[in-house]
């Protein structure tokens, strides 16, 4: 369905080194090699950190941009050669809220973008409706996007992309700057898309998205995919591991390395690996120390990812978590 | 086809949202005709001297307004962050320059309309066949398709390009021959005028008020699609260079 061989894309930029000098060139990598083959009815996620390279590697699957050196094709169709006959086979959801005309009506916009895609009028009419329904906008189908909220119009441009029935989609980061209600809204339109068996290429950097909703997930990082899998592969082939923290009345005499850290309230936390919880649990009782708390953390996501981009890593987890 | 359609509806649909451009269209042509008129009248011209002034100012205004609208509407469409959306589609960035040159055409016709209203009001009231007038203004403007799309192509790589449009739109104001006939100008300058396709519609629109045969329409649209095929060649180099740097997204 989308296939990319040994994609590169360098940006040139030029640098101011003074008010009044000539700025300098500079080279900035953002994709370096990527080969990937998204076959048809997945739903495959990109996760990565700002800078990654995941819109870029999306801006040149939906032809906006020309990789430096690859190949890629859409359907077996060569997407650099022939971006006119790979666009239909599109439809693209970009980041930023600009993606509708807000002068327009929500009914207005799909009729318009349904043209773009030479729909007939009864048609587009038709497939309006059942995307104002899908995306759970009917009732707001004669109003001006520019009234509508930020997740109401993320919603809008995911049906704008449906509007001719592409076999891929392509969205990044659908979620991005919207409250929980709005998230929860968009993960159901794309929890649908998954049961219909859409074809997606997503760009995350939400950890909680990255896990619940794509079936397969790539992390990418300083323009590489460093893991290809489903979240739980993932988690496991990066070693990362499910810990227990246990909190106690004073400073424990420790073995086997378990991390440490002293509390402000004057217990103490240390974090121990699960499988070498029954163990770590006899040792403090034998030491005497009174446990107050044990809690489990599974071995998430995050950890996984953290662990592959090299990132600072803390064995302890954070006590609130981003999500 | 569909697609030009449904650009035009939606450019359409757009005025809707912003009424008050309706009376600007129609208050803003008397600040540029009466100076013209004014000084005509000063210093006594004959009635056909001011009716050739006042075709050359229409025809030049009316196709200055489509040029700034068809060279700067993609500036517009980046400037609102719709552009990438836009292009993903499979459409060409002609295809939009077509819907927004349609759209200035139908809004030109209305400025028109308060044009003449306002050549009325000053005493100038044109004497004009007008299928024929209306055919010139029609070829003079494929005539400047090319710089349109010339235009359009800086606008997609320099962003902002008012100097550059302004300078192409007085330029061609005055070597065209908008206020006097171009053969009154300085040898260089009238060699210049040779190379615009505006300067035989002004010519050709003058002759047909004073009766006399029209010349030059050969030329005028043998230059104008010289220029279109040129100014295509670099909108199609601007769009190509634009995809490779990665700023389509950017402004």
């Amino acid at each position: 369905m989308i296939e990319l061989r040994g994609v590169a894309k360098t940006y040139v930029v030029r640098e101011r080194v003074g008010s009044f000098r000539p700025s300098v060139r500079r080279e900035i990598p953002a994709l370096q090699g990527i080969d990937l083959q998204v076959h048809q009815g997945e739903f495959v996620g990109l996760l990565g950190p700002n800078g990654a390279g995941k819109t870029t590697l999306l801006k040149i699957v939906a032809t906006l941009l020309l990789p430096t050196r690859g190949e890629v094709r859409v359907n077996g169709l060569d997407a650099l050669r022939y971006p006119g006959k790979v666009r239909p086979l599109l439809g693209v959801v970009l980041a930023g809220e600009r993606t509708l005309y807000w002068k327009l009506t929500a009914r207005e916009n799909l009729l318009l973008f349904a043209g773009l895609y030479n729909l007939p009028r009864k048609r587009a009419r038709k497939r309006a409706d059942e995307l104002l329904e899908l995306v759970g906008l009917s009732e707001f189908a004669d109003v001006t996007v520019e009234k509508f909220s930020t997740g109401m119009r993320k919603r809008l441009a995911i049906a704008k992309a449906l509007v001719h029935q592409p076999p891929v989609l392509i969205l990044d980061e659908p979620t991005a700057g919207l409250d929980p209600h709005g998230v929860e809204e968009v993960w159901r339109v794309l929890l649908a898309l998954r049961e219909e068996g859409t074809t997606v290429l997503m760009a995350t950097h939400n950890m909680l998205e990255a896990e619940r909703i794509p079936t397969r997930l790539l992390i990418i990082d300083a323009g590489k995919i460093l893991a290809d899998g489903t979240a739980a592969e993932i988690v496991a082939k990066s070693g990362a591991k499910s810990v227990a923290l246990i909190t106690l009345d004073s400073q424990p005499a420790l073995t086997g390395a378990p991390s440490l850290r002293a509390n402000e309230d004057g217990t103490w936390l240390i974090s121990v690996p699960l499988e070498d919880l029954p163990v770590h649990l006899s040792a403090l009782q034998a030491q005497g120390r009174r446990i107050l708390n044990v809690e489990i953390r599974e071995s998430r996501l995050w950890q996984a990812f953290l662990r592959l981009t090299g990132r600072p890593f803390d064995d302890l987890p954070p006590q609130k978590e981003e999500e | 086809m569909r697609a030009i359609w449904a650009l035009i509806r939606k450019e359409l649909l757009y005025l809707r949202a912003y009424p008050l451009d309706f009376a600007n269209y129609a208050i803003s042509p008397a600040f540029i005709v009466a100076p013209y008129i004014f000084f005509a009248k000063l210093f006594g011209f004959s009635h056909e001297l001011l009716d050739s002034v006042a075709v050359g100012l229409l025809l030049w205004y009316w196709l200055s307004t489509l040029l700034g609208a068809v060279a700067l509407g993609l500036e517009e469409d980046m400037e609102e962050g719709i552009f990438e959306t836009l292009v993903v589609h499979p459409i060409t960035i002609f295809h939009l320059l077509l819907a927004k040159a349609v759209v200035m055409v139908l809004e030109n016709l209305y400025i028109t309309g308060t044009m003449l209203a306002w050549f009325f009001f000053f005493g100038v009231p044109l004497r004009l066949p007008w299928w024929q007038f209306w055919g010139i203004v029609v070829l003079s403007g494929f005539g400047l398709a090319g710089f349109m799309l010339a235009l359009a192509a800086v606008a997609l790589i320099y962003k902002k390009p008012f100097v550059l449009y302004d300078l192409v739109q007085w330029g061609l104001g005055a070597l065209s021959g908008v206020t006097r006939p171009s053969r009154d100008l300085p040898r260089a300058l009238w060699l210049l005028s040779r190379a615009i396709p505006l300067s035989y519609g002004i010519e050709a629109a003058r002759a047909t008020i004073l009766g006399r045969p029209v010349e030059g329409i050969p030329i005028l649209l043998a230059l104008g699609l010289l220029y279109f095929f040129l100014g295509k060649a670099l909108l199609v180099a601007a769009e190509r260079r634009m995809r490779a740097a990665g700023t389509t997204g950017e402004f």
